[in-house]
């Protein structure tokens, strides 16, 4: 049977394609400013600021589309839940987009100021490891994979890990007040990432719910993680 | 730019009043819906606008529409020779039973004085392609008209309507007549239609007009309450009246 | 949870009331066709009796001479119900059509009552006001005279018949022919008439139905003839006529070729109705 809807599905699809694209940004942006964090390029940094721009227009686009549609095509099922999902991945998005202004400008406030190497390693470390998981959930996303979106909370462990360990790190900078004024921004630093790494984690939920229509928190943070 | 304005438009049934003042401008090549609830006169505005609402005994229209520059009320102008131009298609299908399905469709074309065979057929093909129906009837064409589902017969009337290349398309509630199914493919049809015709379809059913229309005009009791581009009236109406209609409140 | 009792039967009161009743209703049934049927089967045993060639064949001859038949008279029914036909066809069919699509002013109920009013009216009556007109006119008694007095009775039949099988044409055609740009007259040509069809036909065969069989109007109009007649302006024979004078002589042998004749009439008048009564159910099944 043809498509009667096909406009409006069209639609659906261009949406997909949009919150995929603003994927690739706001990856690229946590990428790229903990570049900037670890090879000391303030002109990265800005760069991400800059680009930040871009993402919070394709954020208020979708929003206003998702909005429209939901107006004016009264999606049900499937589209409604796709509907919802993309408004939710949305905001995650748009958020992780700005943690990763915060880690720019984290640099640019310390720029200047000595650093740890096993800080700077651990920080890289932990941007590997949520860009990757962002890349996961989005590509989960595309894909319509379960299995790959229940595979997110665990992946967020060891970004847990490094948290509690630059932490410690940092104390270990208490000797010297301004390697210790870095130490602490980085502390803010990775504090940033770990929230990307939660943002996706939420992307992973979205699609869970998109897939089975039921919604199920997988990591909370009043409850040790069950699966 | 405007098709067709209306220009301060009453009608009445006998000593009843059911149409009061109306002004309103259709957009060309747009797809402008009219809803409002039970007896608010959204089918007496559509059949003022190709003169049909005066064939029925007693009524009486006052008021203009202009239509390329020319009100279609004037004393000179021949009710027939708009009708060629504003065409119709009604909430009950209604193909001629004694027409094939090829002759229902070029029907209008008729009236253009003989037509070579070979050019109705093209012209009837053309019609029947624009209306979505080509594919399923090219190997029926001599069958008669009524002898096709409901949602095919209503395209089949589209078809006929498209035929004589009108320059709007009036639709008095085309699919309420019909099951779910057909009627998306006629919502699908209209979203097609409006890149070439401009469209004025009137519908009981709100979420049709949000699908389709470009602008929306919500009547009540005769008179024009709101209009607007449609994603403006589904999501933030100006009117109270409009809001609580929408939503469901009443109607 | 409701507790309803429910009868357990119904009252044998009631039930012999209810029998009684459908005994009675039959038994009028039953009354009111028996005339019909004594009738039917009288007329087809006298009268098959007679039907030969010759009664097709020849013409009337005086009783004492053998093989005489009623050929004037079934050419001079055909004659005159021939010239019914073509005057009151177009008259009829249009004002059907009048009444149908233009009919409701004051004009329209006059002509609509008129017609009533002709439908009921004794068709001797017609007769005598034709003979007044055309016959005096003239100066002599004539098929025409006689196709002018059929057509005063067939004519209502025509028009109210053919105005009823239009009002049945749905107005959503009529309404889809004027929003193509047609004229009313072309939806009506074009789309009503064609839709209508088989019922136009239908009401010209009950019209017909009724003028064979007339016999007072005939009498007045055409008076008979013992010959076969060409001529319109000239007095001419009908069956009906024929039938009637049959009927009364004191000969066995006209008597019997009276029964024929009738017997003709009942066939006819009965293929006629039948053939309407199955058209006009298959047009109905059309307009669904």
């Amino acid at each position: 049977m043809p498509d009667t809807r096909r406009g409006f599905h069209e639609e659906l699809e261009a949406l997909q394609r949009e919150i995929l694209e603003m994927g690739e940004l706001a990856g690229s942006a946590v990428q790229h400013a903990v570049h900037a964090v670890v090879f000391r390029d303030s002109e990265e940094a800005q760069a991400v600021i800059d680009a930040d721009d871009a993402v919070d227009a394709r954020y208020l686009d979708i929003d206003q589309r998702t909005l429209q549609t939901l107006a004016l095509q009264t999606p049900v099922a499937a589209d409604l839940r796709l509907v919802s999902a993309i408004i939710h991945v949305n905001l995650h998005l748009e958020r992780t987009g700005d943690q990763a202004v915060n880690v720019a400008k984290l640099h640019l406030l310390t720029e200047d100021l000595p650093g740890s190497d096993t800080m700077r390693t651990q920080i890289r470390e932990m941007g590997d490891l949520v860009v990757q998981m962002l890349r996961a959930s989005m590509e989960a996303f595309d894909r319509r994979d379960l299995e790959l979106s229940l595979r997110l909370p665990k992946m967020d462990d060891p970004v847990d890990r490094l948290n509690r360990a630059s932490h410690l790190e940092a104390l270990k900078l208490a000797d010297d007040p301004s390697a210790l004024d870095w130490g602490l921004h980085m502390n803010l630093v990775s504090r940033a990432l770990e929230r990307v790494g939660d943002q996706a984690v939420d992307i992973a939920e979205q699609v869970g719910f998109l897939i089975t229509g039921e919604f199920r928190e997988f990591t909370d943070a009043s409850h040790e993680v069950q699966l | 730019m405007r098709e067709i304005d209306v220009s301060s438009l009453s009608a009445w049934f006998g000593s009843k009043q059911v149409l009061r003042d109306i002004n309103l401008g259709i957009e060309r090549r747009a797809a402008t819906a009219i809803i409002g609830p039970s007896g608010c006169g959204k089918s007496t505005l559509i059949r003022c606008l190709n003169r049909m609402h005066e064939e029925v005994r007693g009524a009486r229209v006052e008021g203009k529409v202009l239509f390329d520059g020319e009100d279609i009320y004037d004393a000179r102008v021949d009710p027939v020779a708009i009708r060629r131009r504003i065409g119709m298609v009604f909430q009950k299908p209604n193909p001629f039973p004694t027409m094939s399905i090829l002759e229902n469709a070029v029907a209008g074309l008729k009236l253009l004085g003989r037509l070579p065979k070979p050019e109705l057929q093209e012209r009837g093909e053309k019609a029947l392609r624009a209306a979505g129906l080509w594919d399923e009837v090219k190997d029926r064409l001599g069958d008669p008209g009524g002898r096709l589902s409901g949602g095919q017969q209503q395209r089949l009337c589209i078809a006929r309507a498209l035929a004589v290349e009108p320059d709007v398309l009036l639709m008095d509630e085309p699919a309420s007549a019909l099951d779910p199914a057909s009627t998306l493919r006629i919502e699908e049809l209209v979203t097609e239609l409006k890149d070439r015709y401009t469209v004025v379809i009137v519908t009981h059913n709100m979420q049709q007009a949000a699908r389709v229309a470009d602008w929306t005009l919500f009547m009540l009791y005769g008179e024009v309450v709101e209009f607007g581009p449609t994603s403006r009236i589904f999501t933030t109406p100006e009117d109270q009246r409009t809001e609580d209609y929408v939503t469901g409140r009443f109607g | 949870m409701s507790t309803m009792e429910m009868p357990r039967e119904i009252s044998s009161r009631r039930r012999t009331k209810d029998r009684a009743f459908s005994i009675a209703l039959w038994a009028c049934v039953v009354i009111a066709l028996v005339p019909l049927l004594l009738i039917v089967y009288r007329v087809v045993r006298l009268g098959l009796a007679a039907v030969s060639v010759s009664l097709f064949a020849h013409t009337a001859l005086p009783a004492s001479f053998p093989g005489g038949g009623m050929k004037q008279a079934f050419l001079g029914t055909g004659m005159i119900v021939g010239l019914a036909v073509v005057i009151s066809i177009p008259l009829g069919v249009l004002t059907g059509i009048y009444l149908s699509e233009y009919g409701s002013g004051r004009v329209a109920g006059v002509v609509r009552f008129t017609a009533e009013i002709l439908l009921s009216i004794p068709s001797i009556v017609a007769g005598a006001f034709i003979w007044a007109l055309v016959v005096v006119a003239l100066g002599n008694f004539s098929a025409l005279a006689a196709g002018i007095a059929l057509t005063v009775l067939m004519w209502p039949i025509m028009a109210r018949a053919t105005e009823e099988v239009l009002r049945l044409v749905p107005t959503e055609l009529r309404e889809g022919g004027l929003a193509l740009g047609y004229p009313r007259w072309r939806v009506i040509l074009r789309i009503v008439l064609p839709t209508a069809g088989a019922g136009v036909f239908t009401a010209i065969m009950l019209a017909v139905a009724r003028g064979l069989g007339e016999t007072a109007p005939v009498l007045l109009t055409a008076l008979g003839n013992d010959f076969v007649n060409t001529d319109p302006l000239k007095p001419t024979d009908a069956v009906p006529l024929r039938v009637y004078n049959y009927a009364q002589s004191a000969y066995p042998a006209w008597r019997a070729l009276a029964w024929g004749g009738a017997l003709m009439l009942l066939v006819g008048v009965l293929v006629l109705s039948v053939t309407a009564r199955v058209l006009s159910i298959r047009q109905q099944r059309r307009m669904r």
